[in-house]
């Protein structure tokens, strides 16, 4: 009889039985992103820029058949993208969609490469281009209203951009519905040259 | 196992000074659990041994907004159960004591949809199933008072138990932590706590 309570906490123990079997399965619902499903236009919403006092809206134009695409950013002077002042357009060609990954953050992206095509701007008004020609922005003095001019391997207000030929790497993000895309943080760029995480704001087309 | 040190101080330091006064036939009650709420149902079948069944039911919203995701989701756990258990009469401490064991029919689903709350969009989405026929073990103690009144109290383990987990990912790769707590939710003990009366 004294040995009751220590055969109570070895069944005690021992009667808590052997739980659940734990199985698991991971199914990729992502959205596997090719060329064809980013052909057309994607655009984002009216952002104001960093001074708060002027506004961009940023869109991406991808070619499936020629494998190419244009992102133009158009600035405004005004805070709710009325009167453009300028475009700024980034071309890329021979893009190769790569594999489908996780960035550190646990994000399912896409990464893809390309090559630079040109960049240029494209000055809205004849004000602009006359300021521009005055400052010799990006050490040019051909700027003139509505013409796009290269600005591809120049320094401009302290920005370096790609020269003509050079390789450009990115990310680019899908929802699993295809109705939006997200592409890579420039500023947050790794060591393998892909930007480590993806902008908030998101292209529609 | 916390609970279970619990039950096991309980056991030895606190139900001592009871014991039984009366046993009746039948016996019903309501009961709360890990597992859900209950009803009850029993027959004493002789001194030591009594048969029962009961039917465990619960059903629990799981909701949570972030600043950029939402979850929505529900858990059912529904449970039918029938068992035989024995009194060990002869302890010196109480007569109350217990030890059970039957089998188990579970209905038990999780789903949960992640949600990213600017577009709607999918992020991921968890799945848990548990397998329906498992076999349930443990030991309590049981009290009928004079007037009818009854109570117990158990904690109940599975044998033989499944959970599959299934996850799908959208946008979003589940990280190891998350699924670590997830799936150390497989609910294997179930402790009761029964009201009843007896007649």
């Amino acid at each position: 009889m004294k040995s009751y309570p220590i055969i109570i906490v070895l069944i005690m123990l021992i009667i808590s039985g052997c739980g659940n079997e734990v199985s698991t399965s991971t199914k990729d619902g992502s959205a596997t992103i090719t060329m064809a499903y980013l052909d057309g236009t994607w655009s984002r919403e009216c952002e104001l820029t960093s001074t708060s006092t002027t506004s961009a809206k940023v869109a991406i134009n991808f070619f499936a058949s020629s494998d190419n695409a244009t992102k133009s950013t158009t600035y405004y002077t005004g805070t709710i993208c009325y009167n453009t002042n300028y475009v700024l357009r980034e071309k890329i060609n021979n893009i190769t969609i790569g594999s489908k990954t996780t960035t550190s953050g646990n994000l399912i992206i896409t990464k893809y490469t390309a090559v630079i095509l040109d960049i240029t701007i494209e000055p809205k008004s004849s004000a602009l281009a006359t300021s521009l020609n005055d400052a010799s922005f990006c050490g040019l003095t051909s700027w003139s209203s509505g013409l796009e001019t290269s600005i591809a391997g120049k320094t401009c207000s302290s920005i370096n951009y790609s020269s003509v030929n050079d390789g450009f790497r990115d990310i680019v993000q899908m929802d699993s519905e295809r109705t939006y895309i997200r592409t890579g943080n420039t500023s947050d760029i790794a060591s393998d040259g892909y930007p480590s995480t993806v902008y908030y704001n998101k292209y529609f087309k | 196992m916390k609970i279970q040190l619990y039950l096991v101080l309980i056991f030895l330091f606190v139900l001592p000074s009871f014991s039984f006064a009366k046993y009746n036939t039948f016996e019903g009650g309501v009961f709360t659990s890990s597992w859900g709420i209950g009803l009850q149902g029993s027959y004493l079948y002789s001194n030591e041994i009594l048969f029962g069944g009961d039917i465990i039911s619960a059903t629990r919203s799981i909701k949570s907004s972030g600043t950029y995701v939402s979850v929505d989701g529900e858990i059912t756990v529904k449970t039918y159960e029938g068992f035989a258990r024995y009194y060990f009469r002869d302890i010196e401490y109480t007569d109350g004591f217990f030890g059970q064991g039957g089998f188990a029919i579970r209905s038990w689903k999780m789903n949960a949809d992640y949600v990213e709350n600017s577009t709607a969009s999918k992020v991921g989405s968890i799945k848990m199933e548990w397998s329906p026929y498992v076999l349930v073990t443990g030991l309590g103690w049981h009290k009928m008072w004079e007037n009818g009144v009854s109570f117990s109290s158990s904690m109940n383990g599975v044998w033989g138990g499944k959970m599959n987990v299934d996850y799908e990912e959208n946008l979003y790769q589940f990280d190891s932590s998350t699924k670590t707590e997830l799936e150390e939710l497989d609910l294997p003990l179930n402790f009761v706590i029964f009201l009843g009366y007896s007649f």
